[in-house]
This record gives structure tokens, C-alpha cells and sequence, in this order.
């Protein structure tokens, strides 16, 4: 029962409300675990123990550390002098590292082994075979949304370590952070301040909330139903049949997939963040107009937020702060000089960072090759700022002209498109073979003489580009401060609702669904 | 009057008005009164046809997925034995969706028999069909829904798939160069279901209890197909149809009755059948239905002279078939619809 089927909005959703809003005020956080049970039973059954075990286990191991913390402080008062403090509490911390190791090595382990055994067993068997050995593969089964929980479950951990805030006591709070039903399939990751006391304070269904809840829900079903279903059709045609394809489909379908791709993922994210402000719950955002951007840099801090931050906050500061990175920097700069300290450092902190956004994405080359990518434009555009602000200089370009601005924004939409040939080809193999014949095998005239119109038919086109039109107008009124939903919301009765029913209707009229059109499943739910 | 009244009210008005407003979008569609039947296309075709069907005039329908539609011709029945009959499936059918095709179908009609064919009983997906036991009610009682993609008729091309009675000429030749002894080889697809699901239980006794309410005969068939049928499929679905008390017939054991020739009678290399094939199979479940029930010849019966109309425009699309391949017709689906309208136009002044 995935977030954008009927039977999650007709019956799950409007069922759990129901009961939420008639058991008592400190029973709900149990209706909402329950229900996140439920859901999460629904596709993966009795893996649904799993999530548990998990929960408990992380709630387990982060007490562990609060409580090492505690005893640390304690055995430090009992100290006579400071160097006996300063000896307790390095004992102390090694110990809460330990903790910290193990959970982290736990969670990680069971995510590596679930997703990742196989393909390393696989490679690894080409050069054992040489030696008459071989790894055994194993029949795993995939838990829904582990790439997105374990994440979140490491995070809680590691702000515990570091203190940012306290250890839970509650399990139940832990474990309706961690599975809470909206967010299990696709994220957001959130972080534990971020979600978990809204969650647990079961605070009654306003219907303000409702009204916001449901309108987000709404705008996230049409991008999804309208645009990115239909697309569905014709990405998985020229990507599974590549080779029938001149070069001109294939800069198409890397062009629909991306457009695709965002309208499903932001598009259930939406659905997501809905359903949770329905119950009062804050989910943080996922997306900001990525192809707003006007780097590939910035085009991460936009698009799938919640990992960035993520990364961000758990590879990419620690590796910066590290010892061995600041010890190479201060030798780097006496040798090397300021730039190629700065070219360094930033190589070194963001290459972790790629190669785990490439294989947190799945098990294969192409994943990895996907993250090692964007290391490179990213590295690149550290390294070539300093030319880019001479030639800029130079020929008197100002950054902040619209022209430049626009250049900008297609070059980064060049490189997006790109990133997303590879992410969908079949293989990374495939990815260059398309990615070649765009170059060798380019009849532009192809487009119309092969269209394959028993998939989209002109009525279809027309559906995926008004959708495409609407979403893009929206996200450039709000990016230039004007919410269109904030409007919404705050206009009179009559205007708002007469806007939800045009907006109901338009999406039961122009939607891909009903007979004829197979479900499509999200995404990111498969990572 | 308190918040929490209020907000209810507001709850219960929106939602009325919702529902008002979906009642009265569902009586304006009509597709068949908005549109030239031409217009309207795949799914959405037959099954408005088959509601524009002169009142119980239909004896035999024909249900299951594309390998159904393309195997049964009822002009061609009509040829053969003078029985009136209409294929109402679609590609990719689920059970839950020809369970109201049915009953779509029987609304003006009151057929004698109902033949399935049984590929589409092993289709299953819990997801998916679990989600057509909330979404399929709604959508036969809504015709909001059901039609709703008709608007593409507005800014389409006249679709190139002229049905009759259910069934589009397909003469594209692919032969099928497998095994002859295919019936005792693995299916291709290792993914295919052996077994039929208990919802598809469920809605074939939906069926069924609809059909014998109405004194409508069941016949399950399996058609002529290496690529989806081997001997366990076969075996399951005849023992599926003696549990539930039905007749079955495999076609696939009788290739030389049908007088099938994989040279010519296959589109796609096995998997579907070909108007070539189509005629062997519709002329075999003609005889079969001539010996197994009462159904009546209407040739030569003034009520049924449209089906000779309809015969005549059938083997003169055949003829032009020979002239323009399928596939050529799809791609020049403009040329080719234009052509037809001259004529069409043509024929009109000539009356």
C-alpha cells in the first residue's frame, strides 16, 4: 500500500485520522506506530520485526552512551584533580565511541549486507573464480525503506554522541521517529528534533492543517498522476530498448527521466510532507526548485535535501574536522600553497561524501559512477572558481546578469540531465553506449518519424507539458516570494475551495490512472 | 455554534458538493453522444460500443486479455454459423475489471453464452488488484472516471483501430519458429503464474454466480499460444474450470483441428494470433458452440441485416489490408484515416 495509491488515501489515511483523533491525547503516538506497522507489514511483511528490532536497538544503543555520559559526569565530580578528570572522561569517551562504533557498524552491516553482499560477492567472484573459489550469494529480502531509516537511526545516534540533545527515553518515540508511516517508503530523512516531538505530542487534527495537509497532497498526486506516470511509459521504452534508439531519443528520454524522476519523487514528498501536516507534523522539505540552480553544487543543496543535509552533517563535516584532513591541509598549504590546500581539503572531505550518495542509491557501478560524477564537477567547480572570477573580470561579465544567470542554470541542466542517463541506464555499460550514441547516432528527425504514439499520444504530450508549464510557473512564483499555496490557503472559503475542487477535478480528468494504466511504483522507494 | 460543529459542517458541505459536482460531471459524460465513435479508443472503445449494441441482440461474448481480443472474431462467427457475438476484453485485463465489463456488457443485453479465455485468469498483482477491489466499483458506477481520458479524443487524431464488434484486423505476419512440442517445455517468462489467486477465485464466482442468475453458459478457453501456455498452465485452468463446474477447451492440443500454421497464422511470434489465425480459432469455437448449445442462426433474419452490412465493410477493410500492411496504417494513420473519410463521405452522397 504505497503513499500515493487509493487505497492509502481513500481508506488508510481518513481511517488512521479517525482513530487518532478519537483515542485520548496520550494514546496517539501508539495509533501512529501502530498504523506505521501496519503499512509497513503491507509490502514487507514480516521484515516489518526488523524495523523493530532496529528501533530497539537504536534506542538501546544511544541510552548506552547517554548513560555512559552520566556516569562519566558523576565519576568526574568524584575526582580530585583536574588530571584524573581529564583521564576519566577520555575513558569514558572511548567507551561512548565504542557504543557509537558498534551501532553504526550494526545498522550499516545489515544495510550493507541487504543491499550491497551480492554485488560485492559477484565481483568479487570474477578474481576467485580464478582460484576455484567462490562466495556464496544470498537470497536477501529487500526491507522497504532501509536505506532511509538506517540513515536517520545513525543520525540519531551519532547527535547523541556528539550531544547534541539527549538520548530518548521512550521507546516508543524512537520507534515512531524512525518508522512514522508517510515517511517510511521515501523520506524525508529527518532528523529526531525535527519530527519526533510533534509526533509524539499527539496534538488534535486542526483543520488548518487538514486543509494545508490536504492541498499538498493534492498538488503532489497531480505532479506524479499527470506528468511523471505517463512519462514512465516512454523512459522505460528508449532506456530498456536503447539500442532501437538514435541518439536523439536518448537526449529525450535522459531529458523525460530527470523530469520524471522529479515530478514522481518531489511529487510523493509532497504527498508525504501532507500527510504529516495533517497530523500536525512538520516533515522537513525535500526539494527547492532544483533546476533553479545554477551549479551542480547548488543544484544538490535543492534537490533530495534531506540525504545533502544528511551527508552534509554526518561525512562531510566530520571528514573536514578530522585530524587527518586538517593535519594534510596545514602541510598541503606550507607546500603546496592556499590553493591546492583548498583543491585538497575539499577532494578529501567530498569523497566520501559522492562514493556513499552513489552506492546509498543502490548496488552497481553505475550508482558508483553516478556519485564519483558529481565528485569530479563538484571538485571542478572548487578548483576553477578562482579562473572563472578572472574570466569573469576579464571579459566583464557580471555574475548576476539574467543572461549569464540563464547560461548558468542550462549548463548545470546539461550536467543534471547527464547524471541521470547514467542513474537510469541498466548498466554503466549501457550508460556509455547511450551516452556515446548521442554523439555517433543523432537524426533529430527520428523524434517525430518514431514517436511511439500507442504509448503518448498527442493528448498525452499535452498533458505533460501543461503539467510541466504549471509546476514550472509555480516554482518560479515561489522562488521569487510568491507561494502559490500560502495564497491558497489564506484566501476566503469560497475562492479556496472553489480553487481545490478545479484542482480535484483537473487531476481526475488529466491524471494517468483507472483502466489502462498500470500503477506505477515510486522510485525511491526501490533504494 | 462551537469550532469543532463547524468544522464538521464544513467537512460534510465540502464533500457534498464534491460529490454533487462529481454526479453532474458523470451525467454529461457520454462519450458516445460527445464523440464520433471513431474517436474513442483502446479500452474505452469496446466498451462503449458494446453499449450502443442494438437491445439483446449480442449471443456470445468474448472476455480476457489481448490474446482474447485477438483470437475471436465475431464478424467472422456471424459468417460462419450466423451467431451475434462481441469481444468486450482488453490487453493486460484483471479480473476485477471483466467482472464489470460484464456487467457493463449484459446491462442492454442478454447473451447466451460467455466465452473466457484463460490467460488473464492467472494475471495477478496483491498490490494492484487489491487496489481494483476499492478502485473498479467506483469506476462503473462513475462514469466521470471511467471515461475520463475521453478529452484526448478532442486533440487526437481519429484512432486507426476500427473495431468490429470488438476486434481489430491485425494481418502482420511473424511466424513462430519454436519447439512444436511446446505444451512440455518451461514458459519463457519464469515469472508467469501456475495458479490462480483467491481473489481471482474470488471474482470468477462473481462471475459465475452473475452468469448462472442469468442462464448465461460459461466456456473457458485456452487459445493457440507457445508463448503463454504450457502443459501445467493448461492443466490448471482445466482443472480450475472442473472445480467450478464450467466447460473448458484447450486449443493448444488440437493445433492440427484448428489447423493452425505457424507460418502465417501468428503476429508476434507466437504470442498472439493474427486475423489469419483468428478465423481457424473463431471457426473451431464456432463449431464447438453449434454442437454444445442452442444457439440460434439469425442469417437471413431482417433484425440482423446490420451484420451483413458489417460483413461487407469487414472483408473490404481485409481486402485493403492486403494493400496497406498494419503496420503501415499505423504510421500513415493520417493518410489512411483521410482516405477513409472521402470514402465514407462517398458512400453517404451515393445513398
Amino acid at each position: 500500500m504505497a503513499i500515493h495509491t487509493n487505497l492509502y488515501l481513500l481508506v488508510f489515511l481518513p481511517l488512521v485520522m479517525l482513530i487518532y483523533q478519537l483515542v485520548p491525547r496520550n494514546k496517539r503516538w501508539g495509533v501512529l506506530l501502530s498504523a506505521s506497522y501496519v503499512l509497513y507489514f503491507s509490502f514487507s511483511r514480516f521484515l516489518v520485526l526488523l524495523l523493530m528490532a532496529t528501533s530497539a536497538f537504536t534506542w538501546k544503543i544511544a541510552l548506552w552512551m547517554d548513560d555512559l555520559g552520566a556516569q562519566s559526569a558523576q565519576k568526574q565530580k568524584e575526582c580530585a584533580d583536574r588530571k584524573q578528570k581529564s583521564e576519566v572522561k577520555k575513558d569514558f569517551q572511548k567507551k561512548r565511541v565504542k557504543v557509537l562504533r558498534l551501532g553504526v557498524l550494526v545498522l550499516l552491516g545489515i544495510l550493507f549486507y541487504v543491499n550491497y553482499y551480492n554485488f560485492v560477492a559477484q565481483n568479487v567472484n570474477v578474481f576467485l573464480g580464478a582460484l576455484g573459489a567462490k562466495l556464496p550469494m544470498a537470497r536477501v529480502l529487500f526491507p522497504m525503506g532501509i536505506s532511509f531509516y538506517t540513515l536517520e537511526a545513525v543520525g540519531y545516534m551519532a547527535d547523541v554522541y556528539w550531544e547534541r540533545y539527549p538520548a530518548e527515553k521512550h521507546l516508543g518515540k524512537v520507534a515512531l521517529f524512525l518508522s512514522f508511516f508517510p515517511q517510511i517508503m521515501e523520506g524525508p530523512i529527518a532528523r529526531f528534533p525535527d519530527t519526533a516531538e510533534a509526533l509524539f505530542s499527539g496534538a488534535p487534527i486542526q483543520m488548518a492543517n487538514i486543509n494545508e495537509g490536504l492541498l499538498r497532497i493534492l498538488w503532489g498526486l497531480s505532479k506524479k498522476m499527470v506528468v511523471s506516470d505517463r512519462l514512465t511509459l516512454l523512459t522505460n521504452l528508449i532506456f530498456g530498448n536503447y539500442k532501437n534508439y538514435h541518439g536523439s531519443f536518448i537526449i529525450m528520454a535522459a531529458i523525460t527521466y530527470t523530469i520524471q524522476l522529479y515530478m514522481e519523487f518531489s511529487g510523493s514528498i509532497d504527498i508525504v510532507i501532507g500527510s504529516g501536516k495533517i497530523f500536525g507534523v512538520t516533515i522537513p522539505e525535500n526539494f527547492n526548485q532544483p533546476f533553479s540552480a545554477q551549479s551542480a553544487a547548488e543544484f544538490w543543496r535543492r534537490w533530495h535535501m534531506s540525504l545533502g543535509n544528511w551527508f552534509k552533517n554526518y561525512v562531510f563535516y566530520p571528514m573536514t574536522v578530522s585530524p587527518m584532513v586538517k593535519n594534510w591541509s596545514k602541510k598541503a598549504r606550507k607546500k603546496y600553497g592556499k590553493y591546492w590546500s583548498m583543491v585538497g581539503t575539499s577532494a578529501m572531505a567530498l569523497f566520501p561524501v559522492w562514493v556513499a550518495t552513489g552506492v546509498w542509491h543502490g548496488a552497481g557501478w553505475k550508482y558508483l559512477f553516478y556519485g564519483m560524477y558529481y565528485f569530479v564537477i563538484l571538485l571542478l567547480g572548487v578548483a576553477l572558481e578562482p579562473l572563472k572570477e578572472k574570466r569573469n573580470k576579464k571579459l566583464g561579465i557580471d555574475p548576476n546578469a539574467s543572461w549569464f544567470k540563464t547560461l548558468r542554470i542550462l549548463k548545470t541542466w546539461v550536467i543534471i540531465f547527464t547524471g541521470e542517463l547514467f542513474f537510469n541506464a541498466k548498466t554503466l555499460t549501457a550508460g556509455f553506449e547511450m551516452f556515446f550514441s548521442i554523439f555517433g547516432n543523432f537524426h533529430i528527425s527520428s523524434i517525430w518519424k518514431y514517436w511511439p504514439d500507442d504509448l503518448l499520444t498527442t493528448g498525452d504530450v499535452y498533458a505533460i507539458v501543461g503539467g510541466c508549464i504549471i509546476v514550472w510557473i509555480v516554482g518560479f512564483l515561489k522562488e521569487h516570494g510568491w507561494d502559490a499555496r500560502k495564497k491558497i490557503l489564506e484566501s476566503a472559503t469560497p475562492a479556496r475551495w472553489s480553487i481545490l475542487f478545479t484542482l480535484v477535478f483537473a487531476l481526475l480528468l488529466f491524471g494517468a490512472y483507472g483502466t489502462g494504466y498500470q500503477p506505477v511504483d515510486l522510485i525511491y522507494a526501490g533504494f | 455554534m462551537q469550532q469543532k460543529t463547524k468544522n464538521i459542517l464544513k467537512i460534510i458541505l465540502f464533500c457534498s458538493i464534491f460529490l454533487v459536482l462529481l454526479l453532474i460531471f458523470s451525467l454529461m459524460m457520454k462519450p458516445q453522444k460527445w464523440f464520433d465513435e471513431k474517436l474513442i479508443q483502446n479500452r474505452d472503445a469496446r466498451y462503449v460500443q458494446m453499449t450502443e449494441q442494438p437491445e439483446n441482440t449480442i449471443d456470445v461474448l468474448n472476455i480476457g486479455d489481448s490474446l482474447a481480443t485477438c483470437t475471436f472474431s465475431p464478424v467472422d462467427l456471424w459468417r460462419q454459423q450466423g451467431y451475434t457475438g462481441f469481444n468486450i476484453g482488453a490487453d493486460g485485463l484483471r479480473m476485477a475489471e471483466s467482472y464489470y465489463y460484464i456487467l457493463n456488457a449484459c446491462k442492454n443485453q442478454k447473451p447466451k453464452v460467455l466465452l473466457i479465455e484463460s490467460l488473464y485468469l492467472f494475471r495477478y498483482s496483491l498490490g494492484e488488484d487489491t487496489q481494483m477491489l476499492l478502485s473498479q466499483p467506483i469506476y462503473y458506477r462513475v462514469p466521470f472516471l471511467k471515461y475520463h481520458n475521453i478529452w484526448k479524443a478532442l486533440v487526437e487524431m481519429p484512432g486507426v483501430m476500427i473495431y468490429h464488434r470488438g476486434y481489430t484486423i491485425n494481418d502482420h505476419v511473424w511466424s513462430y519458429d519454436g519447439p512444436d512440442n511446446y505444451l512440455d517445455l518451461e514458459l519463457e517468462d519464469k515469472s508467469q503464474r501456475m495458479t490462480f489467486s483467491w481473489l481471482n477465485r474470488m471474482w470468477f464466482n462473481r462471475i459465475k454466480k452473475f452468469c448462472d442468475e442469468r442462464g448465461i453458459k460459461i466456456i473457458v478457453y485456452s487459445t493457440v499460444s507457445p508463448i503463454n501456455y504450457n502443459r501445467k498452465r493448461i492443466e490448471a485452468a482445466e482443472e480450475f474450470a472442473r472445480e467450478e463446474g464450467v466447460d473448458y477447451i484447450d486449443l493448444n492440443q488440437r493445433i492440427d483441428e484448428v489447423g493452425i500454421d505457424w507460418t502465417r497464422d501468428t503476429n508476434d511470434a507466437g504470442d498472439h494470433m493474427n486475423y489469419h489465425g483468428c478465423m481457424k480459432v473463431t471457426a473451431y469455437l464456432g463449431e464447438y458452440l453449434k454442437e454444445h448449445t442452442d444457439l440460434v442462426d439469425h442469417r437471413g433474419d431482417e433484425a440482423y441485416r446490420d451484420w451483413d452490412e458489417e460483413l461487407v465493410a469487414f472483408d473490404q477493410l481485409v481486402k485493403d489490408m492486403d494493400r496497406i500492411s498494419f503496420a503501415d496504417i499505423y504510421r500513415q494513420k493520417k493518410k489512411y484515416m483521410k482516405e477513409l473519410k472521402k470514402r465514407e463521405k462517398e458512400s453517404k452522397k451515393r445513398k
